[in-house]
Order: structure tokens, then sequence, then C-alpha cells
């Protein structure tokens, strides 16, 4: 069955290189959605098999977000990746620290990208 | 003929012998045991038929016979078969043997009914028995024949003992008694018998008669008078009625042990003693006793000794009845002869009265008399006549007595009276009717006189009894009755009828700890030892409580010296008592104080003994004068002097002369104080300097024998080491106020927790930076105080931690100011410890880093930002030109040329931020110098206008310019980047026919003319929250929106730091969803 991936990032060509990515390298769906508030809706009614979350949006941040979707048991147990562009180990290590399923720095290239879901995910 | 030829001889057979072979020796062996089975069977019925005819009482006789017959034809077979050995005689065999079946069957027969009843019939060895049993019963019958005959001869001596003691005259009873004895002790074949009497008033027994058998010793002069308790188990069965049977004087009981050994002292081996009761009282006792043999008495023996004993109480109380009265008669002659007394007989019919014994003249006379009764009623006192008739008037209607007392009248002097008891009897014809009055007069004088002096006497007692309040007992002796007076009984607690009138009431209540003194004094009173009885015992009261009593009394003695009563009285003296008591402990408390009081003193004087001649000091003791009167051993010890020269001079003699310039002023402060304290010099023998601390105290033990106490203790080496301690000190006191000196000016936070963690320390700097007074933070608990909450429990763990030095020294946190606010402040701890190593508390040394922190945190976020920003092109570069270069996407395709395009895009977005960072990064590091010249701000409007006119119409945003025209100092071309970024920001964020304006105006400051311009649009507004971020970098307030706009998010960043560099200020007015209204100024040029 065809994984479904939802990627939130508030830069339009980030987003879509991502969905070219995945469309192209894995052949998974992907759904998008330009910000926090949009992800949050997508997820809880699409309940995607994974949720790449970029960290640093207006608004709503990634970890408001992430937060927001462990609170609803609709969307708790989607697994969730960061998309960062802090590439501090540090602050990595407190990400992971939060419960997320893992971190992928950018940039990256397509393959990498897919491979690291892959090998966070055990898909 | 032929027929009997035929049965004895007949010749058909053969005969029996041919069976035998006719062999001789079987023949004669067949035929001699025959004939002697046939002999014998023929003797026995003969035997049989004999014995049944002899032994007519044999049972079953037909039995007998029957068998008889049966071996008589058994006999008769037998012969047939000798006959049938040589003559065939078979018939007549077999016709003798049915016979001999049928005989036999019959008998058979005849035996079954017969039997049980032959098995039924004795045995020769139970018939034995039978026999023996009936030659026992013979000789019981014999024996009891011979007990019949005895108890009938037994019976008949008694009865003849009886008679002979019938109309006895009194002096005979003893004899007839004494031959009693001996007829029945012969009788009954004893050794002794003898007769016991008890005197009741000694309570003893005495044999008084005795017959012992030829060779036996007589005992009556062993057995005079003896204690009615030498025989107590004896005495007690007799004493209930019961006859005393000892079958073996060896095996009485373990009770009867005094007996026992009484009795087998003289061999006795039993007797037999019945007692002579009368109206339940033993009177004595009749006895019997064997020294040979143990004498066995049947039960009709013993009847016919009660009968006997009977016989014996009957003579011996007759006996004693006429005695008593022959000496009842001797008394009363005697006293009719010597005593006040008459004896008279009234004779009713002929109204006479005869007499003996008179009152003549006062006088009594022993003489008959005779008068009629007139003349006697006049004798008798007028007064006292109607009493007397009524007496007697009494006695007659009932027939009985009379007692009267009354008075006589003496003749020779009429006033004067003779008080007389008169006792009469009444008595009658053989019709009934009374007849006579026989009487008795006695003088009763004395005894009225006595009794009237009692009753004064009683009625002073009892007045004396009222008024002491005591209770009174009295104690008849002889009868054991006791009367105890009310108020006896009201000390007790009782009412007068719960308290009855017996010994053992009072005794049973003694105390049990007083009983035994008690009965030792009533003792020793009655053995005359003392001349009263007195003692003080405890009595228990109704309530169960104890009262103390002090009992006394006094015995009544008769003329013999016998006491017959005793009489005393009882004083509740339980106050008195309780008072001595309390008196007794009060003084056992006092003794025990005073002995306390006096070892303490022997104590405290042996103490003080011990701690003057041991104390480490020297203590001199002076008198008034300073003279030395005694000193310790250690003043010797250690000053090298003995006490010889030290005792007897002026202690001032032994003082160095700078002390002794002063000790007049010491001695005078003594005398004036009482105590006096001073450092002294003490110079020993061998000249070396003592520093003494020296305390002086006037002992005042009495107004004549004062003295002076003085203590030196010798503190040369403290001094020296107060020398040293001082200069120690100084030395710490200056490194202290270096110390303190430092601390207070050095510009780091210092500041002490104790180990509890409340502050004990805290520098200038320190209070400076967090705003605190002195007063505020020190003895505060210091966590509580300058930690923000989340941080108070960590920092607890981590106090306790830095103590034990488990934790590094260095370390940062944030503190609270006074205000509030925080402050992130880097420490380097030491933690203080005492002389054992044991943690005191820490000594903290911090640097304030807020704003370092702040700084960095800004630098790291802005390299946050930088990053994001950076990478973010990046990513949309590096993805798309890596889908391409690797052929995911098809770079002549179209999505591959839309991928192309994003890579170009975001490279030129790129260029742009990299770019802006540059030239923010030079304009704020002034790397950019300003061209500043003067130029007019319209044509600085103007220009910018003309550069963002396409953008306008593009957009569809009209564009207005202000008209007046003011004269700037700045760089035209910063001043018009400025004005372009901001219009292109109003163009951006406008609404596509909305206006955007730029406008100048003139405005003074505090330093100068300013231009100030303003770029006004109709936009979406910025958020209050975000007005004054704005112009920071990278703070966009959508940069999602911005970015896609074309925005770095830099642009007001650089517009801000070029007006600061030309002096001017920058800001923004915004309504959200009206539009924004920037603002910036630049100095006028003034010429």
């Amino acid at each position: 069955m065809t994984k479904q991936v939802l990627v939130v990032d508030d830069d339009d060509g980030v987003r879509e290189i991502i969905q070219l990515s995945l469309e192209t390298v894995a052949g998974w769906n992907v759904l998008t959605a330009t910000s926090g508030q949009e992800g949050i809706a997508i997820a809880k009614t699409q309940q995607p098999d994974l949720i790449l979350l970029d960290v640093m949006m207006p608004d709503e941040d990634g970890i408001v977000v992430f937060q927001h979707l462990q609170t609803d048991p609709v969307t708790q147990s989607i697994p969730t990746i960061l998309l960062t562009a802090k590439a501090q180990l540090s602050e990595r290590k407190g990400f992971m620290e939060m419960g997320v399923n893992g971190v992928i720095v950018k940039p990256f290239q397509a393959r990498e990208l897919v491979q690291q879901i892959n090998q966070i995910l055990a898909w | 003929m032929e027929t009997l030829q035929n049965l004895f001889f007949p010749n058909q057979f053969i005969p029996h012998g041919h069976c035998y072979l006719w062999q001789p020796q079987l023949v004669w062996l067949h035929l001699l045991a025959d004939v002697m089975i046939a002999i014998a069977y023929y003797s026995i019925p003969i035997m049989l038929v004999h014995f049944v005819r002899k032994r007519q009482d044999v049972p079953f006789p037909d039995i007998f016979l029957l068998f008889g017959l049966f071996i008589t034809t058994c006999g008769t077979t037998h012969l047939m078969s000798v006959w049938t050995v040589w003559y065939p005689a078979y018939w007549l065999s077999g016709v003798l043997k049915a016979i001999t079946a049928m005989v036999s069957i019959y008998t058979a027969l005849a035996l079954f009914p017969t039997l049980p009843a032959a098995l039924a019939l004795p045995s020769p060895e139970k018939l034995r028995q039978i026999n023996q049993q009936l030659e026992t019963e013979i000789e019981e019958r014999k024996q009891a024949e011979a007990a019949l005959q005895y108890q009938l001869t037994f019976d008949q001596l008694v009865s003849e003992i009886s008679t002979r003691f019938i109309n006895l005259a009194p002096e005979d009873v003893g004899d007839e008694i004494n031959q009693a004895l001996q007829t029945i002790g012969q009788f009954t074949g004893v050794d002794t018998s003898y007769l016991f009497q008890f005197e009741a008033a000694v309570n003893t027994f005495s044999m008084i008669h005795e017959w012992v058998n030829e060779g036996q010793t007589p005992q009556i002069k062993n057995a005079q008078n003896l204690p009615h308790t030498a025989f107590p188990w004896a005495i007690k069965t007799l004493r209930q009625g019961k006859v005393l049977y000892v079958p073996s004087v060896a095996n009485l009981p373990l009770e009867a042990a005094i007996e026992k050994t009484h009795w087998q002292t003289f061999n006795l081996q039993s007797l037999i003693s019945v007692p002579l009761m009368a109206q339940g009282k033993l009177l004595g006792w009749v006895g019997f006793a064997s020294f040979q043999q143990e004498k066995v008495w049947s039960e009709s023996s013993k009847q016919l000794l009660r009968m006997f004993a009977e016989i014996l109480t009957r003579a011996l109380q007759r006996q004693q009845a006429e005695l008593a009265l022959r000496q009842s008669e001797s008394r009363l002659q005697m006293a009719l002869e010597v005593g006040k007394t008459a004896c008279w007989e009234h004779d009713l019919i002929k109204q006479r009265i005869q007499g003996f014994g008179r009152l003549v003249d006062g006088q009594w006379v022993p003489k008959t008399w005779q008068v009629d009764s007139e003349q006697a009623w006049a004798e008798i006192h007028p007064e006292d006549c109607l009493q007397v008739r009524q007496a007697i008037l009494m006695a007659l209607e009932a027939k009985g007595e009379f007692a009267v007392e009354h008075r006589l009248v003496r003749t020779c002097c009429p006033d004067q009276n003779e008080w007389v008891l008169t006792k009469g009897k009444v008595l009658e014809n053989n019709s009934g009717l009374p007849t006579r009055i026989v009487g008795l007069t006695v003088d009763i004088t004395e005894r009225k006189q006595a009794e009237a002096s009692l009753r004064e006497s009683e009625e002073r007692w009892q007045l004396a009894l009222r008024g002491t309040n005591d209770g009174i007992w009295d104690w008849n002796v002889e009868t054991n009755e006791v009367f105890y007076s009310p108020r006896f009984k009201q000390m007790l607690g009782y009412e007068d009828h719960e308290f009855a009138n017996q010994t053992d009431e009072w005794e049973r209540r003694v105390h049990p700890d007083d009983i035994e003194p008690v009965f030792a004094a009533v003792q020793a009173h009655f053995d005359q030892q003392t001349p009263y009885y007195q003692t003080e015992h405890r009595v228990r009261c109704k309530d169960g409580s104890y009262i103390w009593i002090l009992d006394r009394a006094k015995v009544l003695r008769n003329e013999m010296g016998k006491v017959i009563r005793m009489t005393g009285s009882h004083t509740d003296i339980t106050a008195r008592k309780q008072a001595e008591a309390d008196l007794r402990q009060l003084n056992q408390e006092l003794e025990t104080r005073v002995e306390e009081r006096t070892a303490a003193l022997k104590k405290s004087e042996q103490r003080f003994r011990s701690l003057f001649e041991s104390a480490p000091d020297f203590i001199y003791v002076l008198d008034q004068q300073g003279v030395i009167q005694q000193v310790n051993s250690t003043v010797t010890k250690h000053s090298g002097y003995t006490e010889l020269e030290l005792t007897g001079q002026p202690l001032t003699k032994f003082l160095s002369n700078r002390t002794q310039a002063v000790s007049p002023q010491e001695f005078a402060s003594i005398l004036a104080t009482g105590s006096h304290r001073q450092e002294m010099e003490f110079v020993c023998k061998d000249g070396q300097i003592l520093t003494m601390d020296c305390s002086c105290t006037l002992v005042t033990d009495s107004s004549s024998d004062n003295y002076i106490l003085v203590l030196q203790r010798d503190i040369t080496e403290r001094k020296k080491t107060e020398e040293e301690r001082n200069q120690l000190l100084v030395t710490v006191q200056q490194s202290e106020q270096r110390w303190r000196s430092f601390l207070d000016n050095v510009r780091l936070m210092v500041i002490g927790l104790d180990a509890s963690g409340y502050v004990n320390y805290v520098n200038p700097h320190c209070l400076q930076l967090l705003g605190y007074q002195r007063q505020e933070i020190e003895g505060k608990d210091g966590f509580e105080t300058l930690l923000p909450q989340r941080q108070y429990q960590q920092r607890q763990g981590f106090f306790q931690s830095l103590l034990q030095d488990q934790v590094p020294s260095y370390y940062q946190s944030s503190v609270l100011t006074c205000s509030g606010e925080e402050k992130f402040v880097a420490w380097n701890t030491t933690v203080l410890k005492d002389t054992q190593g044991n943690s005191m508390g820490i000594l903290s040394v911090g640097e304030d880093i807020t704003e370092r922190y702040a700084v960095d945190r800004i630098k790291d976020e802005f390299i946050s930002v930088v990053s994001h920003e950076l990478r973010t092109p990046l990513t949309s570069i590096h993805g798309a030109l890596d889908l391409l270069a690797t052929g995911l996407i098809d770079p002549q395709s179209d999505r591959g040329k839309h991928v192309f395009s994003l890579a170009v895009e975001n490279s030129e977005r790129l260029v742009q931020l990299v770019n802006d960072i540059l030239e923010l990064e030079r304009l704020e590091s002034a790397k950019i110098k300003l061209h500043q010249t003067s130029i007019s701000t319209r044509e600085l409007t103007q220009r910018a206008y003309e550069l963002m006119e396409l953008m306008a119409e593009r957009e569809s945003i009209q564009m207005e310019i202000g008209e007046i025209d003011l004269l700037v100092w700045g760089d035209g071309d910063r001043l018009i980047q400025v004005l372009t970024n901001l219009l292109s920001n109003a163009i951006k964020f406008s609404d596509p026919g909305s206006t955007v304006w730029v406008k100048v105006e003139e405005i003074i400051g505090s330093e100068g003319k300013y231009a100030q311009f303003m770029v006004k649009d109709q936009g979406r507004g910025i958020p209050a929250d975000k007005v004054d971020q704005i112009f920071e970098r990278f703070h966009q307030v959508d940069a999602s929106e911005s970015r896609r706009k074309g925005g770095t998010g830099l642009g007001l960043a650089i517009c801000r730091s070029i007006i600061q560099q030309h002096n001017g200020k920058i800001w923004v007015q915004s309504v959200l969803g009206e539009g924004s209204c920037f603002f910036f100024t630049v100095p006028r040029h003034i010429e």
C-alpha cells in the first residue's frame, strides 16, 4: 500500500522539492500544508503515515504543531519527523527528547531524504 | 419237644466251631472269654438290684433295674455264643439278641428324660461343701446359744444389781457399786472395772470405784483429779453419750495418740467405757479393761453395760441428791438457828401461824412460836400489807408460790423497820382445796441497805459514765457473760441490738496483731502480776475501719482469790494515736533531716578540706590585718616557702613592689565591699615572680571572727598565652580588614551562606546589583530569597552536594534581584570548614554575566535564524539540482524546467540575502562611510518615486509625493535606499488600488531641526506586538509572505542602521487592517 506523507513547510520551494523527491524517489503519495494550522487539519482528516514538519514557521512553529498533534488522540500516533535548518547537535537532541521520531537537517538530497525516512521509520 | 429239639439242637446249620476250624486254642479263647463276660454280666445286675434295694433314697431305681435287665440279656447272648460253637441254634441266638436289643432300646429311651435330673444331682464335692456349711451353722448356732446364754446370765446379773440398788441408803451405794463392778468384771472376764466421776466445778475426772482381778494392781490412787484434757479423744466421745469401745489399744487411730500412749503404759489391751449421762451432761463413766488379751464386746453386751451405767447414774444421782438434801437440811437448821430467818406454816382453816425463829424487839430469836393470823398481820408494816395480801391472794388463786419483800415493824421502836423477804407455797388437801401455806421469812435489811447503797453507787457510776463518754464492759468470769454498755457499742458503730453480750463479739473484732498482747495483759492481771489491766489496741468498727481503744479494767475476786468479774472501760484514743503517729512521723522526718544535714555537713566539711588542700590555686586565710593564718599545700609546694615561713607574716611581704604599692587600697576595698579581685605578682622564695589572679573575700562567721579568704591562681602562663594570642589577633584582624576591604570593594558579587543555606555575608557590590539592603538579605534563606522558584528545589540538593565537595565549585545560575529581575551569574564557590574539617558553609564569588549571556543568546538566535534563512533557499536549490542531476526528473520536461526555475529563483534569493547580510554587517560595523552632503528632500522623494513607480504600477498602487522641500544633511544614496525600501514594503503589503503617501515635514527636536519623512500605506497593518520588533533582523510580520514577495527580513534593519548613522530616528505607527505609517528623521542642513 502506498505510503501517504504530509509535508508541512511555509516555504513553497522547499515544500515542492520535498514533494517531488518523495514522489519520484519513493513513489509515496504526498500531501502538503503551508502552515501549522493547515497541517493539523490535514493530519486529522487524512491521518497520513508520516508527517514531515518544518520547525521554523511563522505563527505556529513546528514544535507547537507537534505538541498539538500529540495531544489529539487522532494524530498522536502518527510518526513525525522534523525538518530543520538548525544544524547544532544540542538542538537536534532537544527535538528528539520531545518525542519526535526523527530530525532531518536541511538541506538534503532527494534520495538521502527518502533513505533517512526509511531508516527512521524502518519502512 | 421236637420244636425245642429243633430250637436248641438244630441240624440244618453248621456249628460255629467250624468257623474256628475247631482249632482248640481258638475255640478255648472264645469259650473262656464269652463265659467270663457272661459271669461278669450276670453278677452286675445282682449288685445293682442289691444296691437299689438297700438304698431306697437313691433316685431313679427303675433305671438301675433296666440296666440290670439289659446287662443280663447281654450276658445271655454271650452264653449263647458259647452254645453255638458246638450247636448251631442260631434261631435261638437271634431271638435272644432281638430281646437284648429291645431291652437296650427301652433302657436308652428311658435314660433320655432321666438324664437332666441325673445331671442336676449334687456332686460329691458340692455335697461335701454343703456338709461343711451345715457343720459351720451348727457351730454358730451353738455359739449363738452360748452367747444367748451368756447374755441371759448377763442380763440377769444386771437385773439383780439393779434390784440391789433399790432403796439403798446413800452410804451403802459405794459398797454396792464396788460389788457390782466386781460381779460384772468377773462375769465378763475382764481384768479390771472402774467408775470415773466428773467434777464439773474443777473440770477434772477422778476414779471413785475400782475392782481388779487377782494379780492386778489397783490404780485408783493414780487416777484422781485428772484434767479433762488428759484423754481428749476419749472424753470427746463420752461427752457425746457414745460408748467408747477400744477392741485393740494397739490399733487406735492417730487422733487418740495421747490415750494410746497412756493405756499402753499400763499394758491395756482393750477396754470399753460407758458414759454416765444426766440431762445431756457427762457425770462420769464406767469402764472395763483387759490386760492379758483383747476383749470383744457384742452389741447386746454393750446394751447391758449401758443399762448398768444407767443404774449407776441413778444411784449416784440419788446418792448425791440425798446427801445434798441432808446437807441442805443441816444448813437450813443451822441457818435458822444462826441466821435472821424464820420458817412458818399458816393453817388457812384455823387461821393460825406457827413457826421457828422470830423477830423480837429487833432481834431474831431462834425459838418456836405460834400466833393467830391477825397478830401476824399486825407485825407487817401497814404500807406493805396490801402488797403482801395481793401476793398471797395470787398464790392462792394459782395454787402456787409467792415471794414478797416487805417490812416488819419493830415492837420496841416502831419507827424502825426490818426488811424481810417472805416466800410461801400454797399446799392443798386431797380435795384440791388450799389448806396451808408454808413459807420462810428472811431478814434482808442488810441487803436492802446494800442495795440502796449500790443504787446510789450505780447512779453515781452512771453519772460518771455519761460524763466520761467511755464505753463500759462487765465480764462475769464464772458464767462467761458480759455486759457491753450502749456507749461501748456506739463507739464501734453498732446499735445496742446489733452487738451481742458475748465475749467473742469483742474478741473477734480486736485487731489480729493486738489480740495476743491483750490476752497476755488480761492473764497478767488475772495472775496478779499487774494491779490493773490496761492495754491500747485496735478494734474493728461496723464499717470495717479500726479505732484505737484504751482498755482499762480491774478484776473482782472472791474470798478465795478466784476472779469472778472483770469490769472495765473503753476509751476511744484514735485521735490521740493519730496525733502520736503524726508526731512520731514528724520526729522521724526531723531526725532523718537532721541526720542528712549532719551527714551533708560532714561531707561538706570533708569536701572543703580536700578542696582546700588539693586545690590547684594558692589559698590563704588572712586575719583582718592581712596576716596569713593558714595556707594550703599548693602555696608551699609552688612558692618554695614552708608553712611556718608563711603563717604569721603579712601577705604583702611576699608580693612584688609593684603589687605592694596598691595593697592598702585592696584591703580597704575588701573590708568595705566584702570582696576584691585583682592581679598580683607573687615573689617565690627563689625570686621567680608569678602573676596571680587574686580573689579576696571577707568571710563573716560571727561579729568577732571575721577573716579574709584569698585565692590566687597562677596565670603566668595564661598571661603569656594571652599576649601571644593578642598578637595573633591583631594579625588576624589586619588580615580580616584586608579581606573585608577587598570584599567590600571588589566588583564581584560575594555572598556567604551558612551550612543551613542562610545568608551570613553579602558584599556591597552584590547588594547593589541585587537591589537589596543588607538587612533584607542577611539571615534569610539564600535560596528562597535569591533563586527563581523553578531552581529552588534543585539548588537545595546542589548546595548539600557542594558542602560535601561532591560537585565542582564553578557553576552558573540565575538569581533574582529585589525587583524580580533575573540575572545570570557565574559562581565560584569555596566551602568553609572548621578546624575539624566540618563544613560550616560556603563563600561564593559571582560575576554578573547577564548581558554577556544575553548577547550570546542573541548571537545564537541570530546564527540560528541566519542558518535557517540561508538553508531554506539552499534546500530548494540543492534539492532541485539533485533531482535534475540524478535524472530523477528530466531537465527537458516541463517539470524539469519548473524545478530548474525553482533553483534559479532561490539562488537569486540567496544572493540577495547574502548581500543584505553583508551590507547590514558593513553598516553596523561602520565599514561603510556615509557621503553626506546637503540634499533636498524633494529630490530624494522624487528619485525614490521614480525608482518605485514601475513596481507600483505593476501592483496597481497609487503613489503621492508631498510638496514640502527641505534641505537635509545626509548621504543621498543611502536615504533613497531607505525610502525605496519603505515604499517597496508599502507597495508589497497594500491591496491593489490603494494609495501610498510620501511626505516630508520639519520638526524640531532637542538637538535641533529635523526633516521628518513619512511613508504611509493602506495595507494590512502590523500587529501591535510586532511593532517594536519590526526593525530587528529577520523579524518580518509574516516571513513566508515576505519571502514569497522577495523579502529577506533585513530591509528595515538596514533602514534603521542607515538612519541611525544619520543621527536620526526611525519608527512606525500602524493600525492592523488599516495601514502603516513609517517615519524617519534626518537632521536639517542649516547653512
